[in-house]
């Protein structure tokens, strides 16, 4: 067992099978810095139950495919990123500390996936994102490629 | 508050990365933090059907190459229709790429009845590592030289044995070579020693003479499927190595001729079953357990093999049980039977087989029990796509009743399907648990 600690002091123990997706904690086991608790100071402990939740799932992925338990995976997977932007970017950020390789992917896709035919403006909203250029900067790209932002399939709805 | 400023550009990068341009230029509009990042994202792709007209295409795909400079490129797909396309664009776009060494290239270029011929930088080319071709035809006066290339898929192409020997010598990384539908060869010989993974997928072509025969060689190749309409016979000449095979054909039956036919394809499946006997893994479908039913009406045997897992794309009605009880007679080895369940079947052909098919279900399986010695060995059954249709629940009672050793029985249903409702699985979770059980050890899980 190895035990995660979360920047707002809750300790976590997790299978050392589960935990060594992450290539950050695998590489500290190997070269002997995982004897105590592990501190990530940059997950909360709320993030970090997710992404224990995630390891714990994706345990055996290569027996998985093996024995034709992909499917089950991949509603896990998708129930998994079923969760708000805010929550989402706390997940990828972890990832990337931890590097995850498959959990980053699985995030970001997810992410890409709502960003997906949306408009300008919907996207702004979604990620409240404040336009700091001005109308001409703006209309100046959009001369540009004006193909790019206009036609049927462009989504201004946000969700 | 920004949520995304807290996010560094290597995230957000990697997020586009999943977008296609389109989706991708629209960024350069949220805020001054985005307006760069459409030039600088990695991995691109352009997609035809999201233009019209084309020159809108062309001159969107110029101008994001041109505001990109020599930004490193990894991967580029391009999805156009070849017929409405001019060759002088995408060369141009492909030069671009393989100039800022492309590592991915998938050129996705539709067509109806024609071909493209790539431009030399595609045959040399010492950055890519994976290449996908469509509707293209590779000529062998051309020299290969892809010294990092490890993936190939090449889809409604043509290319000659010759081609396929010049693949081989010149990709020395080669591990994953994909052959969808493509015309030309008849006796490919794919011999490099990096090849692992072999997916050759054959059908006819309305322009391109074929030889009758297809005889294939692969003395590397651990992961081997075939399939396609098996309209010309296919032979394996050297396969050594095989671990895990797929026969998944699916011949045509429409007209008399084609009905007429069925014989000699049929000897040819058992033929290549028979050269993979050897394998640990084999994965069979629809139409292959189909053959193996109809031996098994004709009361002919299952060629003996050393299986050790089988899986099986089947509908489990009657006749499926024929094909299944054929094949776990040749297994005695066998420990893992996976059955992928089918969706109902509409095929006429098959109602019609159905109907001939009317021997008592549980009474034929009893009367087979003592000649299926894996019964002795089979430690895991597993059906995926469940659902409570023909004879699955004879065939669960069976191995239930007969697997002395039988560890698992999971049954994963299949999602989405009316027939799941919780009370109706409530009710197989049931009728499951009521049945007697060979094995001490059997545990049954029910998945939804």
């Amino acid at each position: 067992m190895v035990k995660l600690k979360s920047n707002d002091d809750k300790e976590f123990e997790v299978e050392e099978a589960a935990v060594i997706q992450s290539e950050m904690i695998k590489n500290m086991i190997e070269d002997g810095c995982a004897t105590s608790v592990i501190p990530l100071p940059n997950i909360d402990s709320k993030t970090l139950i997710k992404v224990i939740e995630y390891l714990n799932k994706h345990i055996n992925m290569g027996k998985a495919a093996e024995t034709g338990e992909e499917d089950d995976l991949k509603e896990f997977d998708e129930q998994f990123v079923n969760m708000g932007w805010e929550e989402l970017f706390d997940v990828i950020m972890a990832a990337n500390y931890l590097n995850i390789h498959e959990l980053m992917e699985l995030c970001c896709q997810s992410a890409a996936d709502r960003l997906k035919n949306k408009s300008v403006r919907a996207v702004r909203e979604m990620l409240k994102i404040t336009n700091d250029l001005t109308e001409e900067e703006e209309q100046e790209i959009i001369n540009d490629a004006p193909w790019a932002f206009e036609g049927p399939e462009i989504d201004d709805t946000v969700n | 508050m920004d949520r995304l400023s807290e996010l560094p550009e290597s995230i957000l990068l990697h997020i586009l990365s999943f977008l296609n341009m389109r989706d991708v230029v629209r960024t350069a509009i949220l805020s001054k933090r985005w307006s760069h990042l459409w030039t600088i994202v990695q991995q691109v792709d352009f997609d035809l059907k999201d233009f019209f007209p084309y020159q809108n295409f062309v001159d969107f795909v110029n101008r994001t190459l041109l505001c990109r400079g020599n930004c490193k490129i990894t991967r580029l797909r391009i999805g156009l229709f070849l017929n409405a396309s001019s060759r002088k664009d995408y060369v141009g776009w492909i030069m671009y790429a393989t100039k800022n060494n492309v590592e991915e290239l998938f050129l996705d270029f539709d067509s109806d009845c024609c071909e493209w011929l790539p431009p030399p930088c595609v045959y040399s080319n010492s950055s890519l590592k994976t290449l996908r071709l469509l509707s293209c035809r590779l000529v062998p006066a051309m020299q290969i030289r892809w010294n990092l290339l490890t993936k190939l898929t090449l889809r409604f192409s043509v290319l000659w044995d010759d081609i396929i020997r010049k693949i081989m010598v010149g990709a020395p990384k080669l591990e994953f070579f994909e052959l969808d539908t493509c015309w030309g060869y008849n006796d490919p010989t794919f011999d490099s020693p990096s090849l692992r993974v072999l997916i050759v997928c054959d059908d006819e072509s309305g322009v391109y003479e074929h030889g009758p025969v297809m005889r294939i060689s692969a003395p590397n190749v651990q992961f081997l499927r075939l399939s396609g309409s098996l309209y010309r016979k296919c032979v394996l000449m050297n396969m050594p190595s095989v671990v895990q095979a797929t026969l998944d054909f699916h011949p045509y039956t429409h007209s008399d001729k084609q009905k007429e036919d069925l014989k000699w394809k049929q000897d040819n499946l058992m033929e290549l079953v028979g050269c993979l006997q050897h394998v640990e893994s084999l994965t069979l479908g629809s139409w292959c357990i189909e053959v193996l039913a109809l031996r098994e009406k004709r009361r002919m045997p299952c060629q003996i093999s050393t299986y050790k897992c089988v899986t099986l794309s089947a509908y489990m009605t009657e006749y499926d049980l024929l094909g299944t009880v054929n094949l776990l007679k040749g297994s005695p080895a066998l420990q893992t039977l996976i059955i992928d369940m089918q969706s109902v079947l509409y095929d006429w052909r098959r109602r019609a087989m159905e109907y001939s098919c009317n021997s008592n279900v549980e009474d034929y399986l009893a009367s087979q029990a003592k000649h299926i010695r894996c019964l002795r060995h089979l430690k895991t059954v597993k059906l995926t796509k469940f659902v409570e249709q023909h004879s699955v629940f004879p065939f669960v009672e069976f191995i239930l009743k007969n697997g002395s050793v039988l560890e698992n029985l999971v049954i994963i249903a299949r999602r989405g399907s009316e027939e799941n409702s919780p009370e109706s699985l409530l009710k197989v979770a049931q009728r499951l648990l009521s049945m007697p059980r060979a094995s001490s050890r059997a545990v049954i899980t029910l998945l939804n």
